[in-house]
């Protein structure tokens, strides 16, 4: 499992553009949600989830280094190494939501919903665009799916309900993930 | 030579939304067989069905467990280095990638990033990648492509060298005379004749 993590973690780092840009929308929300902490979390998470799902998954398959890792015929370490990258770069831009939004508001950011969102958005992204890429289609397909898949998520969250229900869908959605990879990236 | 395995595939066709790319088409590889074939003729397509990459529209491809894939397009990514990426390749395999870096005469561009190179070494550096791990079987579409007269003995070398079913596409003949192919096949409209290999005017 090691040099798929090392790979998409340097992968990672190497698109520092995409980085910057997901921090800066990051700020932004910070601002423009000072007044609700859980609907600026959904937002951030939307916006890093999908652009890193297109950096980690849908440009891989335009370059063709897709093919190279469904040669090695290990699919769940694909799906679980590509799920790591986006729940890491998600993390990464809660966490500098969240500062921003304390510093907006002068309100304590309530983190504990930080983790199960974070992986949520990462499984649900993940798997939208390895979908995508075998449904031969792009990246409006896989983002469409994504939306769709995190809106119920997002409505519970926005409005305060975080039941056991809700909680429970990140791990369900990282299990579907896992399970379905053999069938998606190869 | 004795083989243990072999890429076959058996009544294959393949369609894409433009028409029939491959009719028909049955091969059985035990040593290395060289298909020619005019550009947009289905070799890709072909290469990448016997990878298990691309599925058959119709037909079955039988192949040994680990097999070795280089194609036009390399599977080497583009912002890491070269040794990022056979370290990657190593790694999944378990194998060791100084021999093919010594092979391919990689060692002073190992630590440039594949993006950098010119088209030729990357050709080189993603050969070198489809060698890891030592494979039952080779399957290269259009290997020396781009290669300079150093980097087509090597392919020739190895492919030469290779014991087990190899798959060596060519859009000219001349340049892969010296692979050491068993059987040649035109691919000509979808479908595989038996050729033989001439290089010259035509």
């Amino acid at each position: 499992m090691r040099p798929y993590l090392e790979r998409e973690v340097k992968l990672l780092a190497r698109s520092w553009e995409t980085l910057a840009s997901t921090f800066l929308i990051a700020a932004a929300f910070g601002f423009v949600f000072d007044r609700h902490y859980a609907a600026g979390l959904a937002a951030v998470n939307f916006v890093a989830a999908a652009l890193y799902g297109y950096v980690q998954v849908l440009r891989e398959e335009e370059l063709g280094t897709l093919d190279g890792l469904r040669l090695l015929r290990q699919p769940e370490k694909v799906a679980a190494a590509k799920f790591f990258a986006l729940f890491l770069t998600s993390v990464a831009a809660s966490f500098f939501y969240s500062a921003i939004y304390y510093a907006a508001s002068m309100r304590p950011p309530e983190l504990w919903l930080l983790p199960p969102t974070s992986a949520y958005f990462a499984a649900t992204s993940t798997a939208s665009a390895l979908l995508s890429t075998a449904a031969k289609s792009g990246v409006t397909v896989s983002m469409t799916l994504t939306a769709a898949l995190v809106l119920g998520y997002s409505l519970s969250l926005a409005a305060g309900r975080m039941d056991l229900a809700t909680l429970a869908m990140p791990l369900t959605a990282l299990l579907t993930l896992l399970a379905l990879s053999r069938s998606i990236v190869q | 030579m004795v083989l243990s395995s072999a890429v076959q595939a058996i009544d294959v066709w393949k369609r894409y939304s433009s028409g029939w790319v491959l009719r028909d088409v049955s091969l059985d590889v035990r040593s290395v067989v060289a298909i020619y074939g005019a550009n947009g003729s289905g070799k890709t397509t072909l290469v990448k069905i016997l990878a298990g990459l691309v599925p058959p529209t119709r037909g079955e491809v039988r192949r040994p467990g680990r097999v070795g894939v280089a194609l036009q397009q390399p599977m080497m990514h583009p912002d890491l280095t070269v040794e990022e990426n056979l370290k990657f390749y190593a790694g999944a395999l378990k194998a060791d990638y100084r021999e093919v870096v010594e092979l391919f005469g990689l060692e002073k561009h190992l630590r440039a990033k594949f993006s950098h190179l010119s088209y030729g070494w990357r050709r080189r550096a993603d050969l070198a990648r489809a060698l890891l791990g030592g494979p039952e079987a080779l399957l290269l579409d259009e290997p020396m492509l781009g290669l300079d007269a150093e980097g087509r003995r090597a392919v020739a070398e190895v492919v030469r060298r290779f014991k087990g079913p190899a798959v060596v596409t060519a859009s000219s003949m001349c340049d892969y005379m010296e692979v050491g192919a068993e059987a040649w096949f035109e691919l000509r409209e979808g479908t595989l004749h038996p050729t033989a290999p001439t290089c010259g005017p035509t």
